[in-house]
This record gives C-alpha cells, sequence and structure tokens, in this order.
C-alpha cells in the first residue's frame, strides 16, 4: 500500500478497526444480495432500533468486563426493573408523580443490585462469571415474587407509550437513548480520570492498587454503572412491550457479551473501546437482519451467526501482533517470500 | 358398576357444558361449541364404556377420597407460570379449588424446560400428592414421570399438552382447527387471493405445529394465496416486532395479512404495522385471546384472535381432578386419555364485546 493512500484519515480508520472493515463487507454483500433492499434508510433504522436494547446494556456490561470482571447479570436487572415500574404504576396509577417514582425505584433497583455485586466482587475473591451466573437466577426469582409471577400490562403510561412508540425524525426513542449511553459511557472512559483507573484496573488490579489507584472503588462504580444501564434497558423494553413479565429480556446477556467479545472488549479486561463494543452489537444486528431478508431458514440463523463470530476475533485476533494467529500468519508471508 | 360409569359420564358431559358456557353469551360459534361438546362425551366415554362391556380396559381402587373431609395436596405444574395462560389456568384453579378448604394448592415452575418439569413430577410422587394438574413441556419426555404418578394413585390431569402414554384427562384448548379456523377467515377476507406471511412459535413447540398444520391444511385449498415467509420468533413480543419490520423491508406492499402463533406475537407484529403507517392495510391474526390482544382488537390494530376461556378451562381441569379424587376409578388402566376441547371463540371487532370484563384474562 502507498504511503498517501495509508495517512488518508478514512484509511486510517480502517486500518485500525478491522471490525469496522468486516462491517461495511457485510453491508455490501446483504446489499447485493437483497437487491438494494438492505441498504435502505428504513432498514438501517430497524437494525439501529433491533439493536438498542442490546446497546444500552453493553454501554453498562462492558464496564464490568473493562474493569477485569464480567457482568450476567443485565438481564436480571432489566428484567427486575421492568417489573418494578410495572408494579409500582400498577398499584399507584399513571400520575406524573408516580411515573416518576416508578422509574426511580425501577432504575434505583439496578443501581442497587450493582453495588451489592460490586461489594461483593471488589472485596472477595469470587469468580465474577460463577457469583453473577447464581445471582442472575436470584433476581429472575425475585421478578416473579414482584409479578406474582404474571404478566403485567402497563396501559395508559403516557411517557411509556411515548418512548414506546413514537419516532422523531422516522427514529424510535430507544435508539436515541442508545445513542445517549453510548455517548456518556464514551466520555467517561476516555475523559475522566475514573476512565483511565478502569483500564489500569482491569490491565493488573494489583500494580494498579500499588500505584494508589482505588481498584476496590473503581470496581464498584463499574458494577453500579453496568446494573443501572441494565435497569434502563429493562425500562425501556417495557415501554416498547407495554408491559412486565418474570421472562423479560431472559437469556439476553448472552448477546451482551458475545456482541462485547465480537466488539474486540478483552475478557480479561483492560483492553478494548465502547465504540468497539457497540460496532459487535451491530455486526451481529446486521447479520440477524441479513439473514431474514434474504430467506436464510431460521434453523440456520443461529449456527451462522456463531461462525461469523468465531470470523470476526480470528480477524482481531491476526492483527494483533504476537498473537499465535497473528505469527502463523507472519510465518506463511516469510514463506511466500 | 354400570351405574357408576352412569355417574363418571354424567358428570364429565357436566364439566363439559360448564366448559361451553362461556361461549353461550357469544353467539358467533354456538355451532361450533355444541359440535365441541358432542366429540367432548364421546372421547370421555370411551374408556368408562369398556368397563360396561366387561371391565376388561379399567380397574377400581377400593378407597376413594373426599375432598369435603380428607386433607389433599394439589399441584399445578405449568410449561411456564408466568406466561399469560399459565397465570390464567393457575388463577382458575386456584378459584376452583378456594372453595375447598381442606385442599392444599401448590404451583411449580419448571420454566419452559422438560428435564426440569420431569424432575418436579417425580418429586411430587415422592412427597406423595393426592392430585397433579399440569400443562407438558414435552409429551414424550414427561410420559415416563408421569406414568410413575399414575401408578402411585395420582390421577394426572394435564392442561392444553399431554402425555403420549394415557394419563387420567387432558382439557385442551384447539389448535389445529384454530389454525384452520384462521385461514379461513384470511381467505375470506382476502377473497381467496394475496400474500400471507407466518410468525411462527419457538421452534418445535407442539401447539405452534399444531397451529401451523391446521393453517396450512386450510390455506392450501386456496391456490391464489401465497405464503410469502415464516420464520420464529419464540413467542416473544420484541422478536416479532423485529421480525416483522424486516419483513416490511423485504415485502413491502406486498404483505396482505399475518397470522402470529400467539397474541403476544400478534401484538408486536401490529407494532411494527402501526410505525409503517400500515395499520388497517394489513390483516393481523393471532391466538388465544389475551386482555391486551381484545384491546388491540378493539382499537383495530388487530383483525382477529382466537381467544379460549383459560380461566374456564383451568377451572374445568380442576373440577374433572376432583371427581377422579372423589370416585374410586384407577385412571392408571386406562388405556386412552379422554379429551376435552374448550370451545373456541372466534374474536373480531364485531364481537369482541361480547368478550366481557370478567372472561377476559
Amino acid at each position: 500500500m502507498n504511503e498517501k493512500l495509508k495517512n488518508n484519515p478514512v484509511m486510517k480508520v480502517l486500518l485500525g478497526n478491522s471490525r469496522l472493515i468486516v462491517l461495511l463487507i457485510m453491508v455490501v454483500v446483504f446489499t447485493v444480495l437483497t437487491s438494494g433492499k438492505f441498504f435502505t434508510y428504513k432498514n438501517l433504522i430497524n437494525i439501529l432500533y433491533a439493536v438498542s436494547l442490546y446497546g444500552i446494556m453493553i454501554t453498562g456490561a462492558a464496564f464490568a468486563v473493562l474493569v477485569g470482571g464480567i457482568d450476567r447479570t443485565v438481564s436480571g436487572n432489566a428484567a427486575l426493573s421492568g417489573a418494578v415500574v410495572a408494579m409500582t404504576i400498577l398499584t399507584r396509577g399513571v400520575g406524573g408523580g408516580n411515573v416518576a417514582l416508578a422509574i426511580f425505584l425501577g432504575l434505583g433497583c439496578g443501581a442497587l443490585s450493582g453495588l451489592i455485586h460490586g461489594l461483593i466482587l471488589s472485596r472477595f475473591n469470587i469468580p465474577a462469571f460463577l457469583l453473577t451466573l447464581a445471582t442472575n437466577e436470584v433476581l429472575y426469582g425475585i421478578v416473579q415474587f414482584v409479578t406474582g409471577n404474571q404478566l403485567i400490562y402497563i396501559r395508559e403510561c403516557a411517557l411509556m407509550d411515548y418512548i414506546g412508540q413514537v419516532r422523531w425524525l422516522g427514529i424510535p426513542i430507544p435508539v436515541y437513548i442508545m445513542i445517549a449511553c453510548v455517548i456518556f459511557s464514551y466520555i467517561v472512559l476516555n475523559h475522566t480520570v475514573y476512565g483511565r483507573q478502569i483500564y489500569s484496573v482491569g490491565g493488573n488490579r494489583i500494580s494498579s492498587e500499588l500505584s494508589g489507584v482505588p481498584a476496590r472503588r473503581d470496581i464498584l462504580i463499574a458494577y453500579i454503572i453496568s446494573g443501572f444501564m441494565g435497569a434502563l434497558a429493562g425500562f425501556v423494553l417495557s415501554s416498547m412491550n407495554q408491559q412486565a413479565s418474570s421472562t423479560q429480556a431472559k437469556n439476553y446477556e448472552n448477546d451482551v457479551l458475545a456482541a462485547i467479545v465480537v466488539g474486540g472488549v478483552s475478557m480479561r479486561g483492560g483492553s478494548g473501546t465502547i465504540q468497539g463494543a457497540i460496532l459487535g452489537a451491530f455486526l451481529i444486528g446486521v447479520i440477524g437482519n441479513g439473514m431474514t431478508l434474504i430467506g436464510v431458514d431460521a434453523i440456520y440463523h443461529n449456527m451462522i451467526k456463531g461462525l461469523i463470530i468465531i470470523a470476526a476475533i480470528s480477524i482481531d485476533m491476526a492483527s494483533v501482533p504476537g498473537s499465535p494467529l497473528n505469527n502463523f500468519l507472519r510465518k506463511f508471508k516469510k514463506k511466500k517470500a | 358398576m354400570k351405574k357408576l360409569s352412569n355417574i363418571l359420564l354424567a358428570a364429565l358431559m357436566a364439566a363439559s357444558l360448564v366448559a361451553c358456557g362461556g361461549a353461550a353469551n357469544a353467539a358467533n360459534d354456538t355451532s361450533a361449541s355444541t359440535q365441541q361438546a358432542a366429540t367432548t362425551t364421546e372421547q370421555a366415554a370411551a374408556p368408562a364404556a369398556e368397563t360396561t362391556s366387561g371391565g376388561s380396559g379399567i380397574g377400581f381402587k377400593d378407597k376413594a377420597k373426599n375432598p369435603y373431609v380428607d386433607e389433599l395436596k394439589i399441584a399445578w405444574v405449568p410449561t411456564n407460570a408466568s406466561e399469560a395462560n399459565g397465570t390464567a389456568w393457575g388463577n382458575g384453579i386456584a378459584e376452583e379449588l378456594a372453595y375447598w378448604p381442606n385442599i392444599t394448592f401448590n404451583i411449580f415452575d419448571p420454566k419452559g424446560e422438560a428435564e426440569e418439569e420431569a424432575k418436579i413430577i417425580s418429586q411430587l410422587v415422592a412427597e406423595g400428592y393426592d392430585g397433579i394438574l399440569m400443562q407438558t413441556v414435552n409429551p414424550d419426555i414427561l410420559s415416563a414421570p408421569v406414568r410413575e404418578a399414575e401408578e402411585a394413585g395420582i390421577p394426572v390431569v394435564c392442561v392444553n399438552m399431554g402425555t403420549t402414554e394415557p394419563h387420567a384427562a387432558l382439557v385442551s384448548m384447539t389448535d389445529f382447527e384454530a389454525g384452520a379456523v384462521i385461514a379461513e377467515r384470511i381467505a375470506e377476507a382476502l377473497n381467496g387471493e394475496g400474500n400471507v406471511v407466518v410468525i411462527q412459535a419457538k421452534v418445535g413447540a407442539a401447539r405452534g405445529v399444531r397451529l401451523e398444520d391446521g393453517f396450512q391444511s386450510a390455506i392450501s385449498k386456496y391456490p391464489n394465496i401465497k405464503i410469502l415467509d415464516e420464520q420464529p420468533a419464540d413467542w416473544n413480543m420484541e422478536k416479532a416486532q423485529n421480525l416483522m419490520n424486516d419483513f416490511l423491508t423485504k415485502y413491502g406492499d406486498d404483505i396482505d395479512a399475518v397470522f402470529a402463533h400467539n397474541d403476544q406475537m400478534a401484538e408486536g407484529a401490529a407494532m411494527a404495522v402501526q410505525n409503517a403507517g400500515k395499520t388497517g392495510d394489513i390483516i393481523i391474526w393471532g391466538a388465544n385471546g389475551e386482555s391486551k390482544a381484545l384491546e388491540y382488537i378493539e382499537q383495530g390494530l388487530m383483525t382477529g384472535t382466537v381467544y379460549t376461556n383459560c380461566k374456564d378451562q383451568g377451572k374445568t381441569a380442576a373440577r374433572i381432578l376432583l371427581m377422579y379424587l372423589n370416585s374410586n376409578v384407577d385412571t392408571s388402566t386406562f388405556t386412552k386419555t379422554p379429551v376435552t376441547k374448550m370451545p373456541p371463540i372466534t374474536v373480531t371487532k364485531e364481537n369482541v364485546a361480547d368478550i366481557t370484563p370478567d372472561m377476559r384474562w
């Protein structure tokens, strides 16, 4: 590649982010295969809308992964917040004050759940995967208790109807909420001391502590953000569906974590970006949408999705100098030369 | 002996008549429901009839239980306690059993896992429950534990989905017939010509398969109706909404009608259609008849649904179980499961008001 092309700002971005290249390739492939139907304004909005819930969860869950842990309770927090909001509105009515209280309680539950997880995980040496796997079940249990294991309809709540149904410039409100969350996370991670500490603690907790970084506090805050964003996603989901159920958002955490990994956030913590993780979510969203538009039978969707995720990770691995895949490719290149 | 089988028959007939009671004020499908009641008694009579002709098929226990004086424990095990119909059945059962102060009633939730449900049933047998009301996740996997219960003298009355092995009774919604009715209604509205998309149940779910079979068998009579696409949305509202968005992108104005395997998914599709500004242009049918779907029909967002009074269905199942407990019929000797079918009511904007608030769930 010649120098001029290398210095082109567009090429710089592309070369620095292999996932973006994969995403663009997928977009082109799907556009050709669907004879243009894929690449329309409306369809792109549909993809954004389908991804928005996952996106909101990712902007929180990424903190837990970056700090060296993992948070599988995003789905449980979403269900709990939806249930608390629904029950509060059901018992107190849809007046403005009551709705505000409902939202406060719902999002508060998420933050509280995050606080508890943060307290445990920052102080005791418990694997985050195991703890959150278990507590997610506990959260769903609490949701069953709160809702009486019933489907709760939320009727005539103006604010929630607004979030669920109104569009600005043809774009549904949940998409704006996701964008706001991404901006929030981006600023926190890149332009605050706390954000830089997250990377430091995630990369090496012991050396960070030795150099005076309050690792415990940082981990605690990471889980609170994760819990809060999960709860926010749950509130948005309840607004979209005008209901809350005790199976709401079940298994969403798998797609959220898949997107984070595909987005290049290291599961060991300390490296990765929020824009990468969101890109990962788009990649998964684009694959799902594209396959439906092409008319791929649903039984193949998961398989193809899995294979493409592996491909995305491989490309990512190959671009990291020193990784086995990268070394292998280098040897291969040398032989050729 | 003969007297007893007559009593049994009468009780079953009464139960199925009660089941039809809900349909009486909805004039639309009365003929269908009387027909249902007729088939019901026929099927239910089968094991009893065997008794009168020599008693080769059915056995008797020495002692019957008495719900007036005996302390009885009854369990309700739906596939998913938190789904709208699971909740409605459970409420119906609870209401019915509330009349009997010495009956203890407990709910167990296998959350859609067949293996988990099998474990629960085995545990209920070990704990010495007197009767089990359940909806099986999978008719094959649950056959063995249900058999185990029956052989331990615990009658198992199933709601909507039983097991392949015979058990005490099955109280079912119509599914094949419901699918067929919906296909007929869609074909009628389209004058036998148009394009349909289907939003399917979770892959392999028995109710989805039977709804689909009924739908296909009826729609195949109309050569000019084309099924454009079929994809599952796992009973899930937001997935159905996204899927419908994708269908609208792919087929645009070509879609004339949507059939979703349950109301939740039909509601999701209705939202997608509404956001695309096509409400009223596309026919949308669901199935089950939960209260939100009825509201959507009232608002014109959905075209119709096949309603079943789930609360009544739960009550019917509970009454049949009590009847068995109070008789000395040994249900484990049945060679065929007696089936009671709930009357389906086809609901559209014209008759939605007939489903009064007390019938909604």
